[in-house]
């Protein structure tokens, strides 16, 4: 009998789309899971809050883990060449704008609350990050061609 | 490093794809090794000798 074909691919673009749709689903279940336990009060909402995004990053990495093994040594050091040279500049052009940010705190016209202030600089940090991994994983591939 | 790998492959009348299959890689990862852009591990430039049934210096040179 011939060998079934996988549901999901190991490696390709629908590998990588379908972890990725994967991966999004638990984060929404986190954040759902997030907004119904965090409007608990006392530890007992704490805890299920703690709990449930933890649960839920345990299974993204699960989920990257699978796909870090579907993917070929090329493609794995084009992602860690990313990580390293993307990611840490990506990092240190947040960290200037966030810097900057933090001088000229007085000009601020808005009134976020602290919460929304570390989500505001986390969520810029973490895009900064993302788009210099991105540039940084094309240029790696563009080289190769 | 240089190698022969398309010589290869075009000896044997095979695409990419093909090589790719026999590897277990991608196509652009043959790609990025036949350009010599992109030097494979120990375990890959193994099995591509066992591929082309040749010995690993004979596919690879400084």
């Amino acid at each position: 009998m011939a060998n079934a074909k996988p549901i999901i691919p190991a490696r390709g673009p629908g590998a990588f789309a379908a972890r990725m749709a994967m991966a999004g689903a638990v984060g929404l279940l986190a954040g759902v899971g997030s907004q119904i336990f965090g409007s608990m009060s006392g530890p007992v909402g704490l805890v299920l809050t703690l709990g449930v995004n933890a649960a839920a990053m345990g299974l993204a990495l699960l989920i990257c883990v699978q796909w870090w093994r579907g993917i070929d040594e090329a493609a794995q050091e084009a992602h860690k060449w990313a990580w390293w040279w993307g990611g840490c500049s990506g990092m240190a052009a947040g960290a200037v704008i966030l810097l900057t940010a933090l001088v000229r705190e007085t000009e601020r016209s808005d009134d976020l609350s602290a919460n929304e202030l570390l989500a505001t600089g986390m969520v810029l940090m973490m895009s900064c990050m993302v788009v210099g991994y991105g540039v940084a994983w094309v240029a790696w591939w563009a080289k190769r061609q | 490093m240089n190698n022969r790998l398309k010589v290869l492959r075009a000896e044997r009348n095979w695409s990419q794809a093909d090589l790719a299959d026999a590897l277990g890689v991608s196509r652009q990862t043959v790609n990025a090794l036949e350009t010599g852009r992109y030097d494979p591990s120990l375990p890959l430039a193994f099995k591509i000798a066992r591929v082309f049934e040749q010995p690993i210096e004979s596919i690879f040179s400084e």
